[in-house]
């Protein structure tokens, strides 16, 4: 259960009746149900998964809404996740993929510091932190396949293929085909169809 | 019952359309049936897994869509359910049992029989209710509830399908009278030109009609069968028309009325047309008037005419019997009905026969009746004249006897001494005063006694002459006398029957006849045996017997001979009838001629008048006897037989 894994797996809606439906006297009962509110209302707050987190889902998920034509990295079977950049998606995504595969395929987290190198992975998501280097970062791995992610303005008009964005303070993402269509890239009409925006090819 | 006998009276187009027609109702029916039974079980089945597909379509395009949590993409392909208007609801459960996306309501709630975890289908009454995990590389990532409503679809199934049904049942029917309609005309339509012709046949009587030849195998014997039989039929009705007509030809040819009538009022039923010679009635005027037959009998015959015709036909024998009617021009005609009365299951159904005119034939036998009777007259006149003649001649050969005894009394009288009486008388007379002396002295005187006793003497022998003479005279008169009677009594007693003698008959015959044979020197021999009595009528014996020998005579006489032996003989030869045979030696008769010389009008003689011997067997065979002839051959003489019925054998029997 990948998507479970985030979310405490209790329903609230069950737990409450169940906690309450006691045959007590009205003072318990009283304080049950403030029990019941303060509980529910925690787990409801626990429950709403963070920005960072569906960022790291949606780096994994993409793993699967894309065909790479070649192994970039001959070394490994595994699909790369590479993270430039300090991210809190990069602090997370080792925990989130660990026993998952893709295509058959074991998926490993890479992290890379420099410029170096970049090009080993399958999808390099460029951290915010980075945003000042994606343009020479996007130019050394043009035309490498590699699914270029962002979460900065601009991305796509440097070069990037997706990047992330915010509408009504949930996580969406353009797509510049045309990019990863240089790359060589394969973007499955599905990923498409739930982008926010999709730049096509010319 | 009633649908089967008005089936059967169908006629033969209908039967054949509804033939092709009920079992194509019934197949489609059947067909019908089956196909819907199958779809609709198989509707489920294909309801399910196209809700299932449609299900796995959604749950394979919405995984993008949950996999990065786009919430309205994941609406909007579920909203893609809409295209089947049987889904009711959709929703997109995550794993932890949050509802990512819905469509529609209600889809979420757990239905009553759904067990947790179960994928697939679940029907619950109307509804059908698919569970379809949403799965991205072999994980999965949600969980598609799809509830349905089976109820309605298949509602409208049902009722496109019973509607389709009856679309298809309804072309099917039409195309099925279509043609049916065609097609049964091959199998009606040659029955139905048989049977019209059938129909024409009976109607016109027409048997030159020919019934079309079908080429198809049975209709085609059928046909050809039928064309024979009206082939045999047409030649034999040809044949029974011409024997028929040449029947009624013969029927209306014959020479009186054919009819037929009911035996019970004696309405007639059928008349040949002589009825219209005959009768000067028309056959339609007589068969019109169930009385016409009645009505126009002879008023002296009408009652004993029908009194009859009852008698007849109630005894159911042929018969014959005679009656008058008066004919259209009020002739009366006689008509002798012949009938046969026909008897069918014991009861008289028709009576047949002839009429007759037997007018002409009552007015012969009347006619022959009366010259019958004349010529009896006639012939009985002859016999008299010759019983007559042969009378007379006996009566003039006395006659002669009598005219010489009177010559001879007149010569005796004028021999008589008168004149000298006389003489002596005057002389007596003179001398009457002196007579004594007269006689005595006178010399003449004395002479007178001598003269009177030889007067005397001469007186006394021309008395005993005289006497004799007279007495012969009176001996002839008594003959004459005799044979009158004797003619008269054969005369006066014709039709009476006597047991008499039959030699006398022939002796009182031979007396009669006794001058024709005198004078012609016939001998006459007579051989007469012990015969018994005659039952005769002496007159009818004495005709026979004098025509017998007058022809006899006659035979003689032509031959010239001078020996001319007439035989006469009897005899008995114990049968009952005493035989008399008249021989003679004349002429003969010659064989052909032995039974014509009987016959009416026939003779050999010149003054012959053929009766003689005709009313002579007559005669004999109406006194139970016979006549008849033989001879050795011309010029040897014949035999004439009289059989007559002897008293004695009568008696006996």
């Amino acid at each position: 259960m990948f998507l479970a894994a985030p979310y405490p797996p209790t329903n609230p809606r069950k737990r409450g009746p169940v906690n309450c439906a006691t045959n007590r006297p009205l003072r318990r009962w009283v304080w049950h149900m403030a029990a019941c509110v303060i509980l529910l209302a925690w787990t409801v707050e626990a429950n709403q998964p963070k920005d960072y987190e569906r960022k790291a889902v949606f780096l994994f998920n993409f793993a699967k809404f894309v065909d790479w034509p070649e192994a970039p990295s001959p070394n490994t079977n595994a699909i790369v996740i590479g993270i430039f950049g300090d991210d809190a998606v990069g602090e997370i995504l080792p925990a989130l993929v660990k026993g998952h595969m893709v295509k058959g395929r074991p998926i490993e987290i890479r992290k890379y510091r420099a410029r170096d190198e970049l090009w080993t992975c399958h999808i390099l998501f460029i951290s915010r932190s980075e945003a000042k280097q994606s343009t020479k970062v996007l130019q050394n791995i043009a035309r490498r396949p590699v699914l270029t992610v962002g979460d900065q303005e601009n991305f796509l008009s440097q070069g990037g293929m997706i990047d992330f964005v915010m509408v009504d303070q949930t996580v969406r993402f353009d797509i510049n085909l045309r990019n990863a269509d240089k790359a060589g890239l394969k973007l499955s009409s599905k990923l498409l169809s739930v982008a926010r925006s999709v730049q096509k090819k010319s | 019952m009633d649908g089967l006998k008005y089936i059967r009276n169908l006629p033969i187009r209908s039967k054949l359309t509804l033939l092709l027609l009920v079992p194509c109702v019934i197949v489609l029916l059947l067909a019908g049936a089956g196909m819907l039974w199958f779809q609709s079980s198989n509707f489920k089945q294909d309801f399910a897994r196209d809700l299932k597909a449609a299900a796995q379509i959604v749950a394979k395009s919405i995984t993008a869509a949950t996999a990065f949590n786009d919430r309205e993409a994941a609406g909007e392909m579920l909203k893609t359910l809409e295209v089947k208007s049987h889904v009711i609801s959709a929703v997109l459960v995550l794993p932890n049992r949050d509802i990512f996306a819905r469509y529609g309501t209600d889809a979420a709630a757990p239905l009553p029989g759904e067990r947790p975890g179960v994928r697939g289908l679940l029907f619950e009454g109307d509804k059908v209710l698919v569970i379809e995990p949403v799965i991205l590389e072999q994980e999965q990532i949600g969980t598609i509830r799809v509830l349905s409503d089976y109820g309605s679809v298949s509602k409208s199934l049902w009722r496109m399908g019973a509607d389709m049904f009856a679309l298809v049942l309804g072309i099917a029917v039409l195309v099925a009278i279509f043609l049916s309609g065609r097609l049964q005309s091959f199998v009606s339509a040659p029955i139905q030109r048989l049977a019209q012709t059938a129909a024409q046949i009976a109607e016109k009587n027409d048997y030159s009609v020919r019934a079309r030849e079908e080429r198809d195998a049975e209709f085609g014997l059928l046909t050809r069968t039928f064309n024979q039989m009206l082939a045999r039929i047409q030649a034999q009705d040809a044949a029974l028309t011409l024997s028929q007509n040449k029947l009624e030809a013969l029927i209306h040819s014959i020479d009186g009325i054919v009819w037929e009538c009911n035996p019970e009022d004696f309405h007639f039923t059928f008349l040949s047309r002589q009825c219209e010679r005959l009768l000067g009635y028309s056959p339609r005027q007589w068969l019109e008037d169930p009385n016409f037959w009645q009505a126009h009998l002879h008023p002296e015959d009408a009652a004993n005419a029908l009194k009859k015709c009852h008698e007849y036909v109630a005894k159911r024998q042929p018969y014959s019997y005679e009656y008058r009617m008066i004919a259209a021009d009020d002739r009366v005609v006689w008509i002798r009905e012949s009938g046969v009365v026909l008897v069918e299951h014991d009861k008289p159904v028709a009576v047949r026969g002839i009429y007759l005119d037997i007018t002409a034939q009552k007015q012969a036998t009347e006619q022959f009746e009366k010259l019958n009777q004349q010529l009896l007259e006639t012939s009985r006149r002859a016999g008299m004249a010759e019983v007559a003649t042969g009378v007379l001649h006996n009566v003039g050969n006395v006659l002669n006897s009598v005219n010489v005894s009177t010559t001879m009394l007149k010569e005796l009288l004028n021999k008589t001494r008168s004149p000298g009486v006389n003489r002596i008388g005057s002389l007596m007379r003179e001398n009457t005063a002196e007579l004594g002396p007269f006689l005595t002295s006178h010399p003449k005187g004395r002479l007178i006694p001598e003269f009177l006793t030889s007067l005397a003497t001469q007186m006394e022998g021309d008395r005993v002459r005289l006497l004799r003479e007279v007495e012969q005279l009176g001996k002839n008169i008594e003959h004459i006398k005799e044979i009158v009677a004797m003619q008269q009594s054969y005369a006066r007693i014709a039709g009476m029957t006597e047991d008499l003698p039959i030699r006398t008959l022939i002796d009182d015959a031979l007396r009669i006849q006794e001058g024709g044979l005198a004078r012609r020197g016939v001998t006459v021999r007579c051989n007469f045996n012990e015969v018994p009595l005659v039952r005769v009528d002496k007159h009818k014996v004495m005709q026979i017997l004098l025509n017998l020998f007058r022809n006899a005579e006659h035979a003689m006489d032509a031959t010239g001979r001078l020996e001319k032996i007439l035989t006469i003989s009897t005899s008995w030869n114990g049968n009952g009838k005493v035989k008399v045979d008249v021989n003679d030696n004349g002429v003969g008769i010659p064989e052909e001629n032995l039974t014509r010389i009987f016959q009416h009008g026939f003779t050999t003689k010149k003054e012959g008048h053929g009766f003689g011997l005709h009313s002579g067997a007559n005669a004999a065979r109406e006194m139970g006897g016979a006549l008849y002839a033989s001879s050795p051959g011309p010029g040897s003489g014949a035999v004439f037989t009289l059989e007559l019925p002897a008293a004695e054998a009568i008696k006996i029997s």
